[in-house]
């Protein structure tokens, strides 16, 4: 399809803001890198059904600002991919959560590999019932990692769940990925292997 | 280690195309400045949160973490669900001095840019001239903010300004 050959992320820093290119950091925290700013592009040229008053004009207030962004530091090895850690523990994403089962049936099912820090089990708003998602914090990597191994794919009152890390420690790699290839085309080498080091 | 991956196996193998991006903004203008609640989805997984009331505090949070694909695809699910794709903003009531409300969304080959009031309950909704299309805006809305406060509150253990 002709539409994802263009991409509408331009991920380009303004020009104006070169003064701190990214190879400069000195102090290798991950955390104080300045990020690229993002600018919605969709040209009027592609063949994508936009709607709403607001095409072609929306404008990220976040991409107005050269202020940093907090995040956490990666820790330990520098390779990017495999999950990130949290502040204070490892998050897991449990999907495919039956619409009426309730938070004591997660915490019961994942309280078993470990010490469940804390459990966000969110509910429609529209209905009351279960969204259908979870969020578990474990502290320890091994007990989420337990717990991914052994509830992924199994099923929880009769529905079949999936669970795995909710934070990545870099982008989403598109190798698996149907769509073609060089989607960040646009985007210079150098500021591309700033962003996925 | 296999088990690393868990259920993730990529964001854009799924129907309704490789593409994904999704951002919100709510807020105003007025005497405490630019108070404002914004937070994107980028198609690599990064996830950006920027909150920002002065009142008494002066602070803007900005927040970024990289989510999984299996988060993306949530996301992504929780909009299918909503069929938010298939509305429209024409009859929505315009942005205003009280407020204004964004909600993009690139899914595939579509792409919406909708733009609104802030709505204040249901009898907003009710009384609106798309009762329908916008009462989806508004649950949606509402369920995407809570599964990124959620995220966030997770992740870096902050609480967020409710505007």
């Amino acid at each position: 399809m002709a539409a994802e050959d263009v991409e509408f992320v331009d991920y380009e820093r303004g020009e104006d803001e070169d003064d701190e290119g990214m190879e400069d950091e000195e102090d290798g925290e991950v955390s104080a890198r300045a990020l690229p700013v993002p600018r919605i592009a969709v040209a009027p040229s592609v063949p994508r059904t936009g709607r709403g008053r607001f095409v072609g004009r929306s404008r990220s207030v976040m991409a107005s600002t050269r202020d940093r962004f907090d995040s956490i530091p990666f820790a330990g090895s520098s390779a990017h991919g495999g999950p990130q850690r949290s502040i204070e523990g490892w998050i897991l994403l449990v999907s495919g959560v039956k619409e009426d089962a309730e938070e004591s049936d997660l915490y019961d099912a994942f309280a078993e590999f470990g010490e469940v820090k804390d459990l966000h089990f969110n509910l429609e708003r529209r209905t009351g019932y279960g969204k259908g998602y979870a969020l578990i914090e474990y502290g320890c990597f091994e007990e989420a990692q337990t717990a991914i191994r052994r509830m992924n794919g199994t099923e929880l009152l009769t529905k079949t769940i999936h669970v795995d890390w909710a934070f990545n420690r870099g982008p989403i790699q598109k190798a698996t990925s149907t769509g073609p290839a060089q989607r960040r085309s646009r985007t210079p080498p150098r500021r591309l292997a700033a962003m996925t080091y | 280690m296999a088990a690393v991956g868990g259920a993730g196996n990529g964001a854009g193998d799924e129907a309704g195309g490789a593409e994904f991006y999704l951002r919100y903004y709510v807020g105003h203008k007025g005497k405490f400045g630019h108070e404002f609640l914004e937070f994107e989805f980028r198609p690599d997984g990064k996830l950006r949160y920027a909150n920002n009331s002065n009142y008494k505090n002066d602070t803007m949070i900005r927040k970024e973490v990289f989510v999984s694909p299996s988060v993306l695809r949530e996301a992504r699910r929780i909009i299918q669900d909503s069929e938010i794709m298939k509305e429209d903003d024409s009859n929505w009531p315009e942005p205003d001095r009280v407020g204004r409300q964004e909600l993009e969304i690139v899914m595939g080959n579509e792409h919406i840019s909708f733009t609104t009031s802030k709505i204040g309950s249901l009898v907003d909704v009710q009384t609106s001239k798309d009762p329908e299309g916008l009462r989806i805006f508004y649950y949606l809305v509402q369920d995407l903010k809570c599964f990124v406060f959620s995220l966030i509150n997770l992740h870096f253990k902050i609480k967020p300004i409710q505007l």
